[in-house]
């Protein structure tokens, strides 16, 4: 008898066994969460089914938190395990608590500065400690994903936006997906793509790309070349990068970057057509706007885009400080509008300008793409808002401009500022003669009549892709792109304009999938705290009395009802 | 079976252990979520959701499925009433089922006023009807998902002994056990198919899945099972009782 019973219940616990092992091979999964938050998208399901490595995340953001940070690192949790479960055993999760890594204190402290070495980012958090004083303590956002050959440093925290850690962790679980992505591609790309910044026409120097080519590094090769060294090596770069030329472009140059182009290049061009030296107008009240000569526009105008020597005002824009007090009087600096640094918005027609952080410009220009041309596909990326005003150049430039300006200023809307160009190319020098002659150019170059594909981004302001630099005694540093030196009275943190060169790198590069990655929006639901704040009672009440109370009201009707029916059976 | 299934919750709701029970509930989950300082409560996080609440529910619920279920088999075997119940015209089987879907309502009904919570979350979110509905529809389904299981196991439990009290430890326990007991016993292994495995047997991993609102079949599978698994031996614990 008790043996039967035992074998009934191994016969049933195979049988579920069974059926568990059966399910787990035939299976649905519904994500219910309105934002899909919970289902990677197919490029990251792609990306981790396919992995030869293995790829180890070792977790810092781990051990004693505090209430926000641990709801960060369960979301941290939840998504690498999703991860896991796709990418099976080629993913690996380990958490440490950054605090205790070693045996004794003096290693747990040699250990952090050793994950900072590593390239970890610490936040600092205030602590409240037993004696109640606030002490400073350091958490580690981030995590090191790393193969058997080489780790990148992730840190999950936006770097330099002053906001508080509720923001940043809201901005952190959203970039989650995007963030180990772009890991993973680091870890395991072998031949990364080569971008090259030309140098020889007075281009911005590195330390005003600084921010621009160090976020590139991530993915791409960077060189900084001259024109002739890319005729040198013409089919080696997959990108081109101008950056706020300032002297012409000569016939040879136009040549070359015509033939690279022909070689299926991609080109990004971040131009001025107007020469503003902004720099003199901390000291006289005007200075004149006029015209660059690049020499360039015959090749634009081929290309199918022409910026126009013009200066757009654009009532959407940033500020700047303005002393307001008389002569002699302490300085009064008051926060008013600066026309010319107009904040430019994404449009909705291409990946790369949707979901887009406006954009800051300085002196830009209107940007006009050609009709006509061949089969150039043209979109616009950038614009400007709705109420702007294009200045011919030559114009003064400077803060008389803001007495004239009335509501019926701003006669021009939605100017475009910046387009993608895409299709099939003829050179431009297949009914003119080539520039160089044949000695000057490398053995076995042909020159290349026509291409089937280029791309390629012309943005009207050499300054959407430059960096401040402040200088603090001999050392000038480097600020990020975002930062806005009049941030004081400013009080935004331009994220777009980084936003908009890391699309159109990866979008020229052929690295779409990245774009949707980083522009997913993950909604982190708030509550309103103002009310939170003041009807916390209430809903107190209402959360802990109401349900004893409904439950004493269920009670007392079954005591009534059981009452009835006794009467009935009674009479 | 009908007639069996309203007389345990008629006589739950008899007396007075019943109200206490959800009351303690209902009080120990509010506080915890709108009062009580920490990790769990709702307003300090400032997040529209009820994730501390499909958060504690399995703690709590650890002594509330017990607490209803410790009567079904241990007071009719004690009070000899279950032999009364074997001379009905009722299989076995249909008693277990009974007392087990009885059990599950009465969870049900335990955690009904939680809806309470929804509304206030509803109320104070920003914009107001900031709270994902369909997610949190989905982490109540893995709550009742989990009251089974629970209830299971008490069934089971509270058939194996006469004694309220023992029947209720044990069950609690047990609950424990399968909850996160696979969980620490995966931490021996190092990584790898055993450690797997041993984490997939627990209900933690099922449950956490779905409390964020993801319904997967793996884990309606595995609840469904292990619900089956402790009906189906309740039922053999019953018929060796028959005998």
């Amino acid at each position: 008898m008790q043996k039967k019973i035992y074998k009934q219940i191994i016969i049933a616990c195979s049988v579920l066994i069974g059926i568990n092992v059966i399910s787990s091979v035939y299976y649905a999964r519904f994500d219910l969460t309105e934002d899909s938050r919970y289902t990677l998208s197919a490029t990251t399901q792609e990306y981790v089914k396919n992995l030869q490595d293995t790829i180890r995340f070792s977790v810092y953001l781990h051990g004693d938190l505090p209430v926000s940070f641990v709801k960060m690192e369960r979301e941290l949790t939840d998504f690498l395990k999703e991860l896991k479960r796709i990418g099976k055993e080629h993913i690996q999760i380990k958490f440490f608590d950054p605090r205790n890594l070693g045996s004794n204190a003096k290693e747990n402290r040699e250990a952090f500065a050793r994950l900072t070495q590593y390239g970890l980012k610490p936040y600092t958090i205030q602590e409240q400690d037993e004696s109640g004083t606030y002490v400073q303590r350091h958490i580690i956002p981030g995590m090191i994903m790393s193969t058997s050959e080489r780790y990148v440093p992730v840190n999950l925290f936006a770097d330099g936006v002053a906001s508080g850690a509720e923001e940043l962790i809201f901005e952190a679980l959203g970039r989650l997906e995007y963030m180990c992505v772009k890991g993973i591609m680091q870890l395991t790309t072998e031949h990364k793509k080569n971008i090259a910044f030309l140098t020889d026409h007075g281009e911005l120097p590195f330390l005003y790309v600084k921010d621009a080519t160090l976020s590139l590094m991530e993915l791409y090769n960077i060189d900084r070349i001259t024109t002739p060294e890319l005729l040198d090596s013409i089919n080696k770069y997959d990108l081109v990068i101008v950056a706020k030329p300032q002297k012409p472009f000569s016939d040879e140059h136009k040549f070359i970057i015509d033939q690279y182009l022909m070689r299926n290049g991609a080109f990004l061009g971040f131009i001025d057509a107007v020469d503003v030296n902004a720099d003199t107008l901390q000291y006289v009240s005007n200075v004149t706007a006029v015209p660059f000569d690049l020499h360039i526009s015959d090749l634009l105008f081929h290309l199918g885009v022409r910026i126009n020597p013009t200066i757009l005002l654009d009532n959407q824009c940033a500020k700047i400080p303005l002393n307001l007090a008389p002569a002699g009087m302490p300085p009064n600096y008051q926060p008013i509008s600066w026309y010319y640094f107009p904040i430019v918005s994404g449009t909705q027609s291409h990946l790369i300008s949707q979901r887009l952080s406006p954009v800051k410009t300085e002196f830009v220009s209107s940007l006009d793409t050609l009709e006509g041309g061949g089969k150039l596909q043209k979109t616009i990326l950038l614009r400007s808002s709705a109420y702007a005003r294009i200045l011919q150049a030559p114009v003064q430039v400077g803060f008389s401009v803001l007495e004239r300006i009335r509501g019926d200023y701003f006669t021009s809307y939605y100017v475009p500022v910046a387009a993608l160009v895409e299709g099939e190319l003829e050179s431009l020098y297949q009914y003119r003669a080539t520039p160089l002659s044949a000695e000057q150019l490398p053995k076995n170059f042909t020159t290349i009549l026509k291409t089937d594909s280029v791309k390629m981004i012309f943005v009207a302001d050499g300054d959407v892709i430059k960096n401040d630099v402040s200088v603090r005694g001999r050392d000038t540093i480097a600020q990020p792109l975002h930062y806005y030196k009049y941030f004081a009275v400013d009080k935004n943190v331009y994220t777009g304009n980084k936003e908009f060169l890391l699309n159109a790198v990866n979008y020229l590069c052929g690295d779409t999938e990245l774009i949707s990655l980083r522009s997913r929006e993950v909604a982190v639901r708030m509550l309103n705290r103002a009310r939170v704040l003041h009807e916390k009672s209430k809903w107190q009440m209402f959360t802990i009395l109401l349900p004893i109370v409904l439950l004493g009201v269920v009670g007392f009707g079954v005591i009534l009802i059981r009452k009835n029916k006794y009467k009935k059976y009674g009479s | 079976m009908v007639t069996l299934f309203r007389k345990e919750i008629a006589s739950f709701f008899s007396s007075l252990i019943g109200y206490i029970v959800i009351a303690v509930f209902l009080l120990g989950t509010g506080l915890f979520l709108w009062v009580f300082d920490g990790e769990l409560n709702i307003l300090q996080s400032g997040y529209a959701g009820l994730d501390g609440l499909f958060m504690i529910a399995p703690w709590i619920f650890l002594f509330l499925a017990p607490a209803i279920s410790m009567r079904f088999f241990a007071d009719e075997s004690k009070s000899g009433t279950l032999e009364l119940l074997f001379t009905f015209p009722i299989s076995d089987l249909s008693i277990v089922l009974s007392k087990f879907f009885a059990g599950l309502v009465l969870m049900f009904i335990a955690l009904l006023p939680t809806v309470l919570y929804f509304i206030t979350v509803y109320a104070l979110g920003s914009p107001v009807g900031n709270i994902d509905i369909a997610a949190t529809i989905g982490a109540y389904i893995g709550l009742l998902f989990l009251a089974g299981v629970y209830v299971a196991i008490g069934t089971f439990v509270s058939s194996i002994t006469d004694n309220q009290i023992i029947s209720f430890i044990i069950s609690a326990a047990l609950c424990f056990a399968l909850y996160v007991g696979f969980d620490f016993i995966a931490e021996v292994f190092p990584e790898g198919v055993f450690k797997r495995i041993s984490i997939s047997l627990g209900i933690a991993q099922h449950y956490d899945s779905i409390s964020r609102g993801v319904i997967d079949t793996r884990d309606i599978v595995y609840f469904l099972s292990v619900i089956s698994f402790f009906i189906y031996i309740t039922h053999i614990s019953l018929k060796k009782k028959h005998k």
